[in-house]
């Protein structure tokens, strides 16, 4: 009973513990978390620790190194034992096996007995030494004991620990599990035909006057060297018999060697999209405020290289294959996948680090659809959606877009407004697309700054090389008097205001000019950069 | 009443182009060599005509070369659009031409055929994207007032040769302007297309044949007109 009571009070308080949880936290993150940067300063240190154990193995051997390489030694090594100790502790939780056994039992009002449970903690435990990764930890470290010195070669193994380090090298390690049944067969045929030849050959050589096939290790031996297509040709048949059975086998060579190669080469092939896949999510990661872009056709590559531009981080992601392979060419981040698929959003940081997402694929129901996904992942983020049809742009808003931009219609308007007035709308396109140095640009008036309560016309705007378009007042203050303001969706809007306009926190005011001036303005009244984010909310 | 524009094509595009020119109450003509378009079109309940633009004298039937001013080349193919550019710029030098491109690489084929204005549509839908990410705000202020249905318009103003403003500074005329307007610059069409604000340090001398871009409610820019068609000065300049 003491025993037992002890053990659960720990197992419980351990289970409610801050601090505990805290630094299993930590060491989970230095050990383990794939996308932690400590991890990777880990595994540099480890690396480096490995290969220079290794390499005063090798310089041992002819040299004379005296006390402190088994000081290097025994810190290595320490290191080691402790880093396998952690990871077996970080395995799994043990008191919670604990707790809810207890749990059980008392649920069900049966006696509680520690040995079982022990039992099971020992199990999981047990489980993971018998994982290839600890067993490779393991055997970095025994060699070490004296008693055991003749294992001295198995300090090798320590080599093998770099899988554990570096990502790339475990993928080897999966490519042949995931192909271990071609591979299990492939080795079943040479291992066959191997025995075969070895048996035939011995047969047929054993009995030559001058034999160079002496026993059957010496026919195993030339058999699996010719079965390789090495052929040293230190051992060769004598008699016509045992020479057709080496014209089949280097045949059968042949045969072996490039089905092995296809195996593992399409086993690669096929692991490249994932590794590269992997790379993209572990660079959103790092990101912040990433955009996704969702198709990658001309719209999408227009988007993508003004994105580029801008520095700003995105990731494109489209259903071809083909799309994906010009957008890498472009230098950008890409994935192929479907953007309708939960996954995938969620790897690319939806609603993490992906602040935003981009529907522009020339198909209105995926842009529905994904736009639909996405509303519903992550209710905050701004969508942007393309819609080619009309009827579309009532259904986009109704999935959840916050924005739909439809081509026809920006071309028609463009179109017909240039055929009426072309320079106007020349030089309007000019300004609102920023492409002659001449911004329509936004400044906030933010409380406390200097613009706040200033009348229009006292900024004296004119020295300043700037022209006041006009001001946005949100709906919530107070609207300005003598003025006929243009209604927006949550704003009016005073189109060129009197002087005598007296400016609120919050206004926007709508300036027009050159960069430099623009730049200069919003310095001179504390605001480097707008202050404008991007609406999260719909609207 | 003539027609003044022809709209070239009957695909999705054209019948959006040809939408926005009923709204606006302009009279055009819409034609394309597709017959299976052009009943599209028809079902859509606009005018359309199956002609074949390959054929000048068709084209003239239309009215390139008398009544129309300005068309637009629409079709889906570059190459058609091209073809049809170099044919009614041959027709009628003052023709005013827009095309849309597919290809990227074509916008310059285009231009050289004698179109005035090429529009890429993916470039532009990707220039708005981009925009709507970046400053919000201006594209909806813009898209809800001046672009939008809302009396607020851009508008051009030509000096013509009687007026009073030839010689005379901008900065005078902005003195002299009462309308609640902007006025946003000047593009002096002799020395290029570009636009010269009005806030730029340089006073610019006004000429005939300049070009006014005002932005402001129609009857503020109706008045402006009125200003600048006067032939002698307004008694405060």
């Amino acid at each position: 009973m003491t025993l037992s009571a002890t053990l659960i009070r720990s197992a419980y308080r351990l289970q409610a513990s801050a601090r505990y949880a805290g630094i299993k936290g930590f060491f989970h993150k230095l050990l383990i978390d794939p996308r932690s940067h400590r991890r990777v300063v880990f595994d540099g240190v480890m690396i480096t620790l490995v290969l220079s154990s290794v390499f005063l193995l090798i310089y041992e051997v002819r040299h004379d190194v005296g006390a402190w390489a088994d000081g290097f030694e025994a810190f290595v090594v320490t290191v080691f034992i402790l880093e396998y100790l952690l990871r077996m502790w970080l395995h799994n939780d043990s008191h919670r096996i604990l707790i809810e056994h207890w749990e059980r039992a008392e649920l069900v009002g049966m006696r509680f007995h520690l040995a079982p449970v022990l039992w099971a903690m020992v199990k999981h435990k047990l489980a993971y030494m018998a994982t290839p990764m600890a067993i490779i930890d393991l055997l970095a470290i025994l060699p070490s004991y004296r008693p055991l010195r003749f294992l001295r070669i198995f300090l090798l193994f320590r080599l093998l620990k770099l899988f554990r380090y570096t990502r790339n090298l475990s993928v080897f390690g999966q490519v042949l599990v995931e192909k271990r049944f071609e591979l299990y067969t492939l080795s079943i045929f040479v291992g066959s035909v191997v025995l075969i030849a070895t048996v035939a050959m011995y047969l047929f050589e054993a009995e030559h006057p001058q034999p160079k096939v002496v026993s059957l290790m010496d026919a195993l031996y030339w058999a699996v060297i010719t079965i390789t297509t090495v052929g040293y040709g230190d051992i060769v048949p004598q008699t016509t018999e045992g020479r057709i059975v080496a014209m089949v086998l280097v045949f059968a060579g042949i045969a072996v060697i490039s089905f092995a190669t296809s195996i593992i080469v399409m086993a690669f092939h096929e692991k490249m999209r994932e590794l590269h896949d992997n790379r993209v999510f572990a660079e959103v990661e790092r990101s912040e405020d990433v955009t996704i872009v969702c198709g990658y056709g001309r719209i999408g590559q227009v988007v993508a290289k003004r994105l580029a531009a801008g520095r700003d981080a995105f990731v494109i992601v489209d259903r071809s294959p083909e799309a994906v392979e010009l957008a890498r060419r472009h230098g950008y981040q890409a994935v192929a996948g479907d953007a309708t698929d939960n996954t995938l959003l969620a790897n690319l940081g939806l609603g993490r680090q992906a602040s935003r997402i981009l529907c522009l694929t020339h198909d209105d129901v995926s842009n529905v659809y994904i736009t639909l996904t996405a509303r519903q992942a992550a209710p905050a983020i701004l969508i942007i959606s393309r819609a080619n049809k009309a009827e579309t742009v009532r259904k986009l808003t109704q999935a959840g877009a916050n924005h739909v931009v439809r081509p026809y219609e920006v071309v028609a308007r463009m179109a017909a407004e240039f055929i009426g007035q072309p320079v106007a709308f020349d030089a309007l396109y000019d300004v609102v697309t920023r492409a002659r140095g001449v911004h329509l640009e936004p400044v906030t008036v933010s409380p406390g700054s200097w613009l706040d309560a200033r009348r229009v016309g006292d900024i004296d705007l004119a020295a300043r090389h700037l022209m006041l378009f006009g001001v946005i007042r949100p709906h919530a203050s107070p609207a300005a008097d003598g003025h006929a303001p243009y209604e927006l969706r949550d704003a009016h809007f005073y189109f060129n205001p009197r002087p005598e306009f007296a400016l609120h926190v919050h206004d926007i005011l709508m300036l027009i000019g050159y960069e430099a001036s623009l730049f200069q303005f919003k310095k001179h009244v504390g605001q480097h950069r707008s202050a404008w984010k991007p609406r999260g909310q719909r609207g | 009443m003539k027609p003044r524009f022809a709209v070239f094509g009957c695909n999705p595009l054209a019948i959006e182009v040809a939408w926005r020119l009923s709204m606006a109450k302009t009279p055009f003509v819409m034609v394309d060599s597709d017959a299976a378009l052009v009943d599209a079109a028809n079902k859509e309940g606009l005018v359309a005509e199956l002609v074949d633009y390959t054929d000048d004298e068709a084209l003239r039937a239309v009215g390139i070369g008398s009544h129309i001013d300005g068309m637009f080349a629409l079709f889906t193919e570059d190459s058609e659009n091209v073809f049809l550019a170099i044919s009614a710029r041959a027709i009628d030098p003052n023709l005013r031409i827009v095309a849309v491109c597919q290809a990227p690489e074509a916008a310059r084929k285009l231009l050289a055929a004698g179109a005035d204005k090429v529009v890429d549509p993916y470039e532009i839908s990707g220039a708005r994207v981009h925009e709507l990410i970046e400053r919000p705000e201006v594209v909806d202020l813009l898209e809800q007032t001046v672009f939008g249905q809302q009396d607020l318009n851009a508008a051009e103003i030509t000096i013509p040769h009687h007026s009073w403003l030839h010689g005379v500074h901008l900065s005078v005329l902005r003195r002299v302007m009462t309308q609640n307007l902007i006025l946003l610059g000047v593009v002096d069409l002799e020395r290029g297309k570009e636009l010269i604000l009005s806030t730029r340090g340089i006073d610019h001398k006004l000429d005939y044949d300049d070009v006014l871009v005002v932005i402001g409610a129609r009857s503020d820019i109706d008045a402006f007109r009125g200003l600048i068609e006067r032939t002698s000065p307004p008694p405060d300049a």
